[in-house]
């Protein structure tokens, strides 16, 4: 006996969504997590901006993503840092200034590497373990 | 007296062509910030499989044109550079037309607004997810990390999540696409049979 086209279609429909809220579920699972930390740990970082370089470091730190050493720092030394955020299900940030250079002017974006390493990933999803040395460079594109 | 089609089931393929583009376009400026839920791929595939090869071809160029001439001009990307922009939009663009002949591929047979077909879409839409992002990763591998020492091996693993994503995104706009599409193509014509007439002695 077949089924009705409208129990097919309903059934259809709660299989379509049940995969895509699991596929998004199993998403979530690759995102890096930082721990919370116990203790503080050291991280230093130099910002580079166009004729200008900003030095800051922290010996017991619990901001343990790029991200939030970036906006630690700018709290701490008093400049600006403007963001833009990716929405979920995979959100991440995207700087887009630090104190008051913008992406795109004069052909520069902001870049960051840790320990000499240049990111692939978001400066949010990037976790800090401690000890690490976080450049960012408003520089022009490689090859570019 | 025969029925009569009502008058919104006349599309001919231009406007569904036409329509697709919009969906694609506007999806994808729409969901701009969402990583990797993007209406293109659905667009490209569906213009395959309702309108055949050629359409495919010509709903994905126009999607992919006109919304990276936004996207770029918005100023996203220019982190890359030009060479590596160039590099990325050969991948993504030859990625999406390839997505619309699995679309044309599948809808050889013809698609019909049945469960059926919407599953078969969905299906089909799998596959030609994960093919789009192995060969974009790729070519992201190529153009942009590759040049920064990042590993292929790396690169792909980074890749799992936007292409778990990415599948969530095409199995819900692919068949709800579909069936949108499916209600608005023209149904079969069919053909009168001819009158049998007496023949001469």
């Amino acid at each position: 006996m077949s089924l009705p086209e409208r129990v097919k279609a309903a059934a259809f429909a709660a299989v379509i969504v049940l995969s895509a809220v699991g596929l998004i579920a199993a998403a979530q699972t690759f995102r890096p997590q930082p721990p919370v930390l116990t203790s503080g740990i050291a991280v230093s970082m130099a910002i580079e901006g166009a004729g200008w370089t900003i030095a800051y470091a922290n010996n017991e730190t619990r901001n343990n993503t790029v991200f939030l050493f970036l906006v630690e720092a700018a709290r701490t030394l008093h400049f600006a840092v403007m963001w833009t955020n990716w929405s979920p299900p995979y959100s991440a940030v995207f700087i887009d200034a630090i104190n008051g250079s913008l992406n795109a002017e004069g052909g520069r974006w902001w870049v960051f590497w840790v320990d000499g390493v240049y990111a692939n990933m978001a400066a949010d999803l990037t976790i800090l373990h401690g000890g690490e040395r976080i450049l960012w460079r408003f520089t022009t594109p490689e090859g570019g | 007296m025969a029925a009569r089609a009502p008058a919104f089931r006349k599309f001919t393929k231009l406007d569904l062509a036409f329509l697709l583009i919009l969906v694609g376009v506007g999806g994808r400026l729409l969901l701009l910030r969402v990583a990797n839920v993007e209406t293109v791929l659905a667009a490209s595939m569906l213009a395959g499989a309702f309108l055949g090869w050629r359409y495919a071809m010509l709903v994905t160029l126009a999607v992919m044109g006109i919304s990276d001439a936004v996207v770029y001009a918005l100023g996203y990307g220019g982190e890359f550079g030009l060479h590596a922009i160039l590099g990325i939009t050969a991948f993504t663009w030859s990625g999406m037309v390839l997505a619309g002949f699995i679309g044309a591929a599948t809808g050889r047979r013809r698609v019909l607004l049945t469960t059926r077909s919407m599953a078969l879409l969905a299906t089909v839409s799998i596959p030609a997810t994960i093919l789009f992002d192995v060969w974009t990763a790729f070519g992201d591998w190529m153009f942009i990390a590759g040049p920064r020492g990042v590993s292929l091996i790396t690169v792909y693993y980074l890749q799992i999540p936007f292409t778990l994503i990415h599948l969530a995104s095409s199995i819900v706009f692919v068949p709800l696409f579909g069936s949108i599409f499916a209600y608005l193509t023209p149904a079969p014509s069919h053909l009168s049979i001819p009158e049998p007439t007496d023949g001469e002695d």
